[in-house]
């Protein structure tokens, strides 16, 4: 939208020399340069924002990856390594005629190790795929992305990305142990792994959300978990969501830790039951919970009976409970196929992330439904409430111009909103390009200093995944005019 | 500089002289120790330390000084003392924002009326404070179900070498918004800055806690049965085994949760081991927390403590290098592969250069299979023969830069830490 932009100033076509020399590397189908090849790449999974590449890059394992950012630094053009492209931040995005760095040819999991429950994975691994091959071990990857049939490990692991059932089990970077990286200057590094202990910073610690900026992670080691012995499910219909949101609180309040605690509201509850995907919800129904438990069979139906007592008590018109896989699965349907279901209502839609403390989620509810009253706007919330993790929908038209205006008004006040009851403004999708300005909501200059500092340490000549994550005042002030960093982070 | 100290924090918070010997690192006496009573007083003394450039150490409650390498000399002790308490607690949301000096014993006591808690349980954690506990990435027997500081911090207030206050994190239970700062810190043992404030994630109390513990001759079957959990996929939320204070081995495995998944995860244990030649059961549930405080003070009167770690499967090779250590007794997270010898003082500190030696080949042993060896306290004499971290790999050039832009001057904890 706002920030749609051409290719950025030194941009065009790669010259005739390079692209041999990388298709030298990478073998003849390693480098894609036909415009109409590289359109697939103009965007990710938001795709208000569109850029399109100058070239793309598929290397097969770290070596590759070495050789071309240490070719492509030579000629000091930038890059973006890209999974996926079902992120929603805009990150992958190639801005300032970066090259991408595709990493879907890099997706063999490269050893599986029952005894010690960890895995080590090229970045291109699909999240799901990890979860296939580890389950005749009895493990699974926890962190769930709702994109998990097609996200990738490497994809993750630049977001920090979450999920439904991170409520209990954490995000991505609680699961990484150590990682094989490429650095901007084509240097390959170990940070953590094998079975030591952490001697030094927590460089693991540090990359993980690094959205491609300080390099390309091309393996990552992880942490498995043991499949839970049982799952319980449960699908509890409320006519207010402020009961709901209630019920979310009083659940974790009785010291309850559902694996999962999600909910989806009316607006999202008619679009899943006009669709393909209807999950027969009655649509008059307010809000609707996904609440579940999982972990050893003792002791768990009881658990869930204690959920449903409470949420009878805060007023939930009924409650219904899987009675095995396939029910769940039903139960699940409204949840996971909001989104698909939403896409078919408007050309485009608006997806954002702000967290918010649990106990302030009513409130924060009621100003999203005012806030699209008055701008008279459709906005739905499917959303982690365990976490407080909101993901307020908004439909739109990009075509239509005043539409598109109230959108952007209307997300900033939510977000502001958010950001005044105590929250932030991204949980697990990310800065990217789309939120680098609401940086300044919840960081001071200090902060936002250091992190530049932390950036330039691994990123000094500003080659990796240029403009993202921090705005670009920021870096510009800090650095002063005239130097390097100022000219990388150059902005409209 | 006493003078130039009290104009920042009042007279009443600088000591030096005799009275600072109580916070002597490696014997060496600072100059002078203060401590601050607001952030923005951290900030004035360790820029005035930063321009004057005073070598500085960070504390909380000084118990965990000597940890590291040895120190040439120490101008300034800044300690969280005063920045102590709670500053937020927010029940519903099950986060609390804390002062760096509370000690994690206080802490424990004004949650436990909500029925909440912080799962960390570091050596000394009733004296230890929070502050420390997250410099130093200090856990305890609890990490195999909890985590370590790493999983439980927000967000922290960080005061850096040369003054700057930095908010990092949040107080949310999820946040991607820019660089994860709070990693940074959390283990960098007061090498980027002074930890003031820490936001943390709590859980409920669980309704059941239960440990029981085993004992037996030799290891093997001990073993045998942390193997035979795993594989049942009981999951305890510590597992140890030990033989300090003890005859023989013993294991210990505390179970949290419903009381109906406690007691039948324990049932199992007892299964397991009755099916197991050469093991004594015996139930600790009376103990309670008792068996877990006593393990934790073995582990804080030790003189020496050497951690050697790898892979959980290979526990019982490590188990083998860290008894090989004359005089060990050892306490081990059975879990998650990581072995502590405690060692006496005394007998290393009488023959430093042959104890430098021994885990020097130690340490190549374990590192020729992935794993590392970390000497976590040690007299002067010994730190001085053998660094205690040992190689931190190509890694090092980026956490040196790294240091650099949080302590431009160079005065925290000089050489102290693999940075």
């Amino acid at each position: 939208m706002r920030t749609e932009r051409g290719m950025g100033p030194g941009a065009g076509a790669l010259d005739a020399g390079l692209v041999a020399e990388l298709r030298r590397i990478l073998g003849p189908d390693g480098v894609i340069t036909d415009p109409a090849a590289l359109i697939v790449y103009e965007s990710d999974g938001l795709t208000a924002h569109r850029v399109t590449p100058r070239a793309v890059v598929l290397p097969r394992g770290t070596e590759e990856v070495a050789a071309v950012v240490r070719l492509l630094a030579e000629a000091g053009i930038p890059f973006v390594p890209r999974g996926a492209g079902t992120g929603l931040s805009g990150g992958a995005l190639a801005l300032e005629g970066s090259v991408v760095v595709s990493l879907t040819r890099m997706n063999r999991i490269l050893s599986l190790d029952p005894a010690n429950r960890r895995a080590r994975v090229q970045p291109g691994v699909v999240n799901a795929a990890l979860s296939r091959a580890a389950a005749p071990y009895g493990l699974y990857y926890a962190p769930d992305p709702s994109s998990q049939s097609a996200c990738t490990i490497g994809g993750n692991v630049a977001e920090n990305a979450g999920g439904p059932h991170c409520l209990k089990y954490g995000v991505t970077s609680n699961h990484v142990t150590g990682l094989t990286v490429v650095l901007p200057d084509g240097e390959v590094l170990e940070l953590g792994g094998g079975g030591g202990e952490t001697v030094g910073y927590d460089l693991v610690g540090l990359f993980v959300g690094s959205e491609g900026t300080f390099g390309i992670a091309t393996e990552i080691e992880v942490r498995l978990e043991p499949l839970p012995e049982a799952v319980e499910t449960l699908l509890a219909l409320f006519d207010r969501v402020d009961d709901a949101s209630r019920a979310v609180s009083a659940i974790i309040a009785a010291g309850m830790l559902p694996a999962a605690l999600e909910m989806i509201d009316q607006e999202t509850i008619r679009a899943v039951e006009e669709s393909v995907f209807a999950a027969g919800i009655p649509t008059d129904v307010g809000a609707a919970l996904v609440i579940e438990f999982d972990g050893p069979r003792a002791g768990l139906a009881a658990e869930a009976e204690r959920a449903v007592e409470i949420c009878r008590r805060e007023g939930a018109r009924e409650v219904r409970r899987a009675a095995d896989a396939a029910e769940r699965e039903k139960l699940w349907q409204g949840r996971k196929k909001a989104f698909g279901a939403m896409g078919r209502l408007a050309p485009d839609l608006l997806v954002q992330d702000a967290v918010v403390p649990r106990s302030r989620l009513p409130e924060v509810l009621s100003f999203i439904y005012d806030v699209a009253a008055r701008y008279r706007l459709r906005i739905s919330n499917v959303f982690h409430a365990g976490d407080g993790n909101l993901h307020p929908n908004i439909l739109f038209d990009r075509r239509d111009a005043d539409e598109v205006r109230r959108v952007e008004a209307a997300s900033r006040e939510i977000m502001r909103r958010c950001v005044e009851a105590g929250g932030t403004i991204t949980g697990e999708h990310g800065v990217g390009l789309d939120k680098r300005e609401y940086m300044g909501l919840i960081f001071g200059d200090a902060e936002l200093s250091s992190m530049c500092a932390v950036r330039r340490v691994f990123n000094p000549r500003g080659l990796a995944n240029p403009a993202k994550v921090l705005p670009v005042r920021v870096c510009r002030e800090w650095v002063g005019p005239g130097t390097r960093e100022a000219e990388e982070v150059r902005d409209g | 500089m006493v003078e130039r100290l009290a104009a920042i924090v009042g007279a009443g918070a600088v000591v030096s002289g005799a009275e600072a010997g109580r916070w002597a690192v490696h014997g060496r006496v600072p100059r002078a120790v203060v401590a601050p009573g607001t952030a923005e007083e951290a900030a004035a003394v360790l820029a005035l330390a930063s321009e004057a450039g005073w070598r500085v150490e960070a504390a909380g409650a000084g118990t965990l000084l000597d940890a590291g390498r040895p120190t040439e000399g120490v101008d300034l002790v800044v300690t969280t003392e005063r920045l102590s308490g709670i500053v937020a607690h927010e029940p519903a949301d099950l986060v609390a924002s804390v002062g760096a000096g509370t000690s994690l014993g206080e802490l424990g006591r004004r949650l436990a009326p909500h029925r909440q808690w912080l799962p960390l349980d570091p050596p000394g954690a009733q004296v230890a404070t929070l502050g420390a506990v997250v410099s130093m990435a200090s856990a305890g027997p609890l990490r195999r179900g909890h985590g370590t500081p790493r999983d439980h911090v927000l967000g922290l207030q960080l005061v850096t070498g040369d003054g700057r206050i930095l908010d990092l994190g949040g107080r949310v239970v999820k946040n991607v918004a820019g660089y994860d700062l709070v990693k940074l810190v959390v283990g960098s043992r007061g090498t980027l800055g002074l930890v003031t404030r820490v936001e943390v994630r709590l859980r409920a109390i669980p309704e059941a806690d239960r440990t029981l513990r085993l004992v037996a001759a030799e290891p093997e079957p001990l073993l045998h049965i942390a193997e035979a959990l795993r594989a049942e996929r009981i999951e305890p939320v510590a597992l140890e085994l030990s033989t300090a204070g003890v005859t023989g081995w013993e294991l210990l495995a505390r179970f949290q949760g419903n009381a109906e998944a406690v007691a039948h995860a324990a049932a199992r244990l007892s299964a397991i081991a009755a099916g197991i030649g050469g093991v004594g059961l015996e139930g600790c549930v009376e103990e309670g927390d008792g068996v877990w405080e006593r393990l934790g003070a073995s582990e804080v009167a030790a003189g020496v403590v050497v951690r050697l770690a790898d892979r959980p499967s290979a526990l019982g090779q490590t188990l083998a290098f860290a008894s090989a250590l004359p005089g060990a007794s050892i306490v081990a997270h059975a879990g998650d592969g990581i072995v502590r010898a405690l060692l006496s003082a005394e007998a290393v500190a009488a023959a430093p250069a042959r104890w430098a030696a021994t885990l020097s080949e130690a340490r190549a042993a374990l590192a020729g299979r992935g794993g590392t060896l970390i000497v976590a306290r040690a007299p002067r004499a010994l730190v001085e023969a053998l660094d205690p971290w040992g190689d931190a790999g190509a890694a090092l050039g980026l956490m040196r830069r790294l240091k650099q832009e949080f302590d431009p001057a160079g005065v925290l904890g000089p050489g102290r830490f693999v940075v």
